[in-house]
């Protein structure tokens, strides 16, 4: 086989890895919310607005 | 008479704040209580907001919401008689369970650890400079700016100091633990929960009373608490002195003066936590509220002592002072007790016997009870001013005058686009000639095959297409690290509040809308400062119409290319037709989906800050790595997958038949019948055509063509509407796919723009016509920016729903602009 070719095949291979790496962390991996550690609040007010009168 | 009627340049004494609320509860925490001097210094361009001058800070109100607020010119008229006549004697206080400082055991409260890791928490009200000591202290590189609200999410960082190990949290800017705005609830969650082992108080040397007011809620609290004194030297420069070692003892809690901006006593201040944290006891203060609320504060304690809210490790007389005041957590659970009737009866009595007697209600009572300790403590330890640095108010009085502050405003948005396009235009220029160095040096010198393709086309083509925008990014991102540094970002919202009030929204929502020409993604996240949902909504759902600045590449290239002369112009209206889309949005929005009434505008105008070079430079240099880092990344990968799916499949036979046609081209020339000239010319064609029927059958060209019904309408080919398509994971990719697409038949080679000048159809018509590159600038301006805003939108949103509305919105309008443009500009050229 072609030497390029190979090479070339080799670094599909490797980004395709990358890739579906990426789509399944967006997909199936948790987020641990660490930009609010996880706090909810926010929807506090609209809870209390909805149940409040 | 109302605040709303005070002359500009007039000062009065506040006697009353109506309404009731977040809004009241908020400007009662800034300082408007009954007593105290409120001054009007401006008013914005269109009248409205006004700027007035409290606690030696100055802060902006509607005219709307100033009408809340009683005042009299006289100063006698702020002291209403009540009938709290006084403190309780000694005796009594000790009945109601009152000491005015007692010490306890830290581990009883759970605070103390004994261990060499020290959590920190660094709380302190919006814009006192947590962030920067925060980077100081950590190493880190968060972002800071001159304006509230930088921080909207809790940020770890670590560091050692004299053998300690320090775990820093830099937590959001709050002007107190209140249960009204989402930053409060979190950091008073974080505080009780997280239970940090010192907290540092980042208080804002320049406006002691107001910052001070958190400092009395610490205390409540009980927690062991170091106050950071900081920005000490403006407190310094305006001739003032404060006796901060008497203030300390006064509240028993250690104060080290600082200046966060230069890392000036940081050191000492980590000093101070190790102290505070080696203590086995510590000694607390309490705040004495007067004669009528520690009655009712002593009652409430014994009744909660004994229900198991007593076990919450949280002081009685806080959980009472809160429930007083009326705080809807702290009612939240209480009412989740079994005791819950008994405890919410007994605090309404106690409520109502507090506003018979006080003639006010507790939340007010409460309020001015702080600011009235913070008072009698300044009035010892803090001498007036006597240098006063007049360079604010001579800014402001340009920057938000009637006539000059939105041609001011316009006037530097335009020096800004100019800079980035013109300036930015001579780095640019020499990256692009070493790509294209770098290309011709790989192309002469590598064996043809896939390889080289791949390297040639693929890599240096698309990355080399987008790394030649660094220069342009970096020029912007300095002028935003102004705005936000000098302080200017406040009053670009000032000014701009009234034209957001038409639209539904408010100045605060304007700041994100600004951040958002920097990156989309932080500026969802600056959306949660604004307190209403339905503003922060809409909000979110318009800042990705704020053209970021992975855009700014697209705009360049083909400004560059196509309209070199009128750039900065071409440039600047296409930022102002975002501002229009979001606007024209925001009004729908507001009118359809977000019925709500917006909320009110409260908002501080900072001093003014000269930047300095070290934080301009810190800013750009992250922003640059941000920018490599995304080359060598997903610009790196996109390129890499188009280039893929354009280069295979491969047909031997189309390829065959292609090389007979120039075998026989070349015998047609050894035959003589054509000379030198029109072989290269054959030849030449002969290759255009093999590589557009290769790209054309190719993956990614069968994809082009299943879109191109679609886009067809709108006069965009198949490889526009691939690259428009690839654009979704980031607008960089737009130029990454366009550079492996458009490879142009040169041997040489050329720059994109090049490529893009001499694209045409096969019956020679150029592709990009002005009212396609019009059509298709418009859609990269108004369709969603990337994956990563689409995931911050769900992220702040809580839903999918509301991410994936944006995506469709958002493209559908585009689609639609770029076939308005399109069509009916052909029915008009």
């Amino acid at each position: 086989m072609d030497l390029q070719l190979f090479i070339v095949i080799i670094i599909g291979i490797v980004v395709g890895i990358i890739l579906l790496r990426q789509i399944y962390h967006f997909f199936f991996i948790q987020k641990d919310h660490t930009r609010c550690g996880g706090c909810n609040m926010c929807d506090l007010p609209k809870k209390e607005s909805s149940t409040g009168s | 008479m109302r605040l709303s009627e005070l002359k500009t340049g007039h000062k009065a004494y506040i006697t009353k704040v109506n309404g009731s609320g977040p809004f009241r509860k908020r400007i009662l925490e800034m300082g408007f209580v009954r007593g105290e001097e409120v001054r009007s210094i401006l008013n914005a361009p269109l009248k409205d907001p006004i700027k007035y001058e409290i606690m030696e800070y100055e802060v902006s109100l509607r005219r709307s919401e100033a009408v809340m607020v009683e005042i009299s010119v006289l100063e006698s008229d702020a002291h209403v008689r009540t009938d709290d006549d006084g403190m309780l004697t000694e005796e009594e206080l000790s009945q109601n369970g009152y000491h005015p400082a007692y010490s306890h055991n830290g581990n009883n409260n759970g605070f103390h650890n004994p261990e060499k890791n020290i959590r920190v928490a660094m709380i302190g009200n919006p814009n006192a400079g947590k962030t920067s000591i925060f980077n100081l202290a950590s190493g880190a590189h968060e972002h800071v700016g001159n304006y509230s609200g930088v921080t909207v999410n809790s940020k770890e960082g670590t560091l050692t100091h004299n053998g300690y190990t320090f775990t820093l949290t830099d937590l959001p800017g709050t002007y107190s633990l209140s249960a009204y705005t989402p930053e409060e609830l979190f950091v008073r969650k974080h505080i009780l929960e997280e239970r940090p082992d010192v907290i540092i108080n980042v208080v804002s040397a320049s406006a002691l009373e107001r910052n001070l007011y958190l400092t009395t809620e610490l205390i409540d609290l009980e927690v062991p608490v170091v106050i950071a004194l900081n920005m000490y030297d403006e407190l310094e420069q305006s001739g003032r002195t404060f006796d901060h070692r008497t203030f300390s003892e006064l509240i028993n809690t250690p104060m080290v003066p600082t200046v966060g901006k230069r890392g000036e006593g940081v050191p000492q201040l980590l000093e101070e936590v190790i102290a505070v944290y080696r203590q086995k006891e510590y000694k607390y203060v309490q705040i004495p509220y007067g004669r009528v609320p520690e009655k009712s504060i002593g009652i409430m304690m014994r009744e909660l002592a004994e229900t198991t809210a007593a076990l919450w490790k949280i002081p009685l007389r806080y959980i009472s002072i809160k429930l007083l005041e009326g705080d809807k957590e702290v009612e939240r659970q209480i009412r989740q007790l079994p005791e819950q009737e008994k405890i919410m009866a007994r605090r309404d009595k106690e409520r109502t016997y507090m506003e018979k007697l006080l003639r006010e209600d507790p939340e007010s009572a409460f309020t001015n009870a702080r600011y009235g300790f913070i008072a009698g403590g300044l009035k010892e330890t803090l001498s007036e001013k006597t240098q006063f640095a007049d360079s604010t108010k001579l800014i402001d009085t340009l920057v938000t005058h009637k006539y000059l502050g939105f041609p001011l405003f316009f006037v530097f948005l335009w020096v800004m686009f100019e800079a980035t396009f013109r300036l930015g235009g001579y780095p640019m220029a020499a990256i692009d000639w070493m790509v294209e160095q770098l290309g011709n040096l790989v192309r002469g010198n590598m064996a043809e095959g896939p390889l080289k393709d791949l390297v040639v086309d693929g890599i240096i083509g698309g990355v080399g297409g987008v790394i030649v925008f660094l220069p342009n990014i970096v020029i912007l991102y300095l002028f935003i690290a102004f705005m936000e540094d000098s302080g200017y970002m406040a009053r670009a919202a000032f000014i701009m509040d009234k034209v957001m009030h038409r639209i539904g929204l408010h100045g605060k929502s304007f700041i994100p809308l600004i951040m958002g020409f920097g990156c989309n993604v932080p500026a969802i996240m600056a959306t949660r400062t604004i307190e209403s949902r339905s503003s922060r909504m809409i909000t979110m759902f318009i800042v990705p119409f704020m053209s970021c600045s992975a855009r700014l590449p697209v705009y360049i290239l083909f400004v560059s290319a196509f309209f070199p002369s009128s750039g900065s112009l071409i440039l600047l209206g296409l930022y102002a037709f975002g501002i229009l889309i979001a606007a024209l949005t925001a009004r729908l929005f507001r009118d359809t989906l977000f019925k709500e009434d917006e909320t009110p505008f409260v908002m501080e105008l900072p001093p003014y800050r000269m930047p300095t070079l070290k934080s301009v430079f810190t800013h750009m240099w992250d922003r640059s790595r941000q920018y490599l880092q995304k080359m060598g990344g997903p610009i790196l990968i996109g390129s890499i997958i188009i280039w893929f799916l354009g280069y295979f499949p491969h047909n031997k036979e189309r390829e065959a038949a292609f090389d007979g046609q120039i075998t026989q081209a070349e015998m047609q020339h050894a035959a003589g019948s054509i000379n030198e000239e029109e072989l290269e010319v054959k030849i030449s064609e002969i290759d255009h055509n093999r590589n557009t029927e290769h790209q054309v059958n190719s993956y990614i060209g069968r994809i082009g063509h299943f879109m191109e019904p679609v886009m067809r309408p709108l006069g965009f080919d198949w490889k526009i509407s691939v690259s428009l398509l690839s654009g979704m994971a980031a607008k960089e990719i737009v130029i990454s796919t366009m550079g492996v697409l458009y490879t142009g038949d040169s041997d040489d080679q050329q720059s994109l723009q090049e490529r893009l000048q001499s694209e045409s159809y096969a019956d020679g018509t150029p592709v990009f016509t002005p009212l396609v590159i019009a059509g298709f600038l418009l859609f990269v301006l108004i369709y969603f920016p990337c994956i990563a805003t689409i995931v911050a939108i769900k992220e702040e949103s809580h839903s999918w729903g509301w991410a994936l509305f944006s995506v469709f919105y958002s493209t559908g309008l585009a689609w639609l602009v770029a076939f308005l443009v399109f069509q009916v500009g052909s029915l008009l050229m």
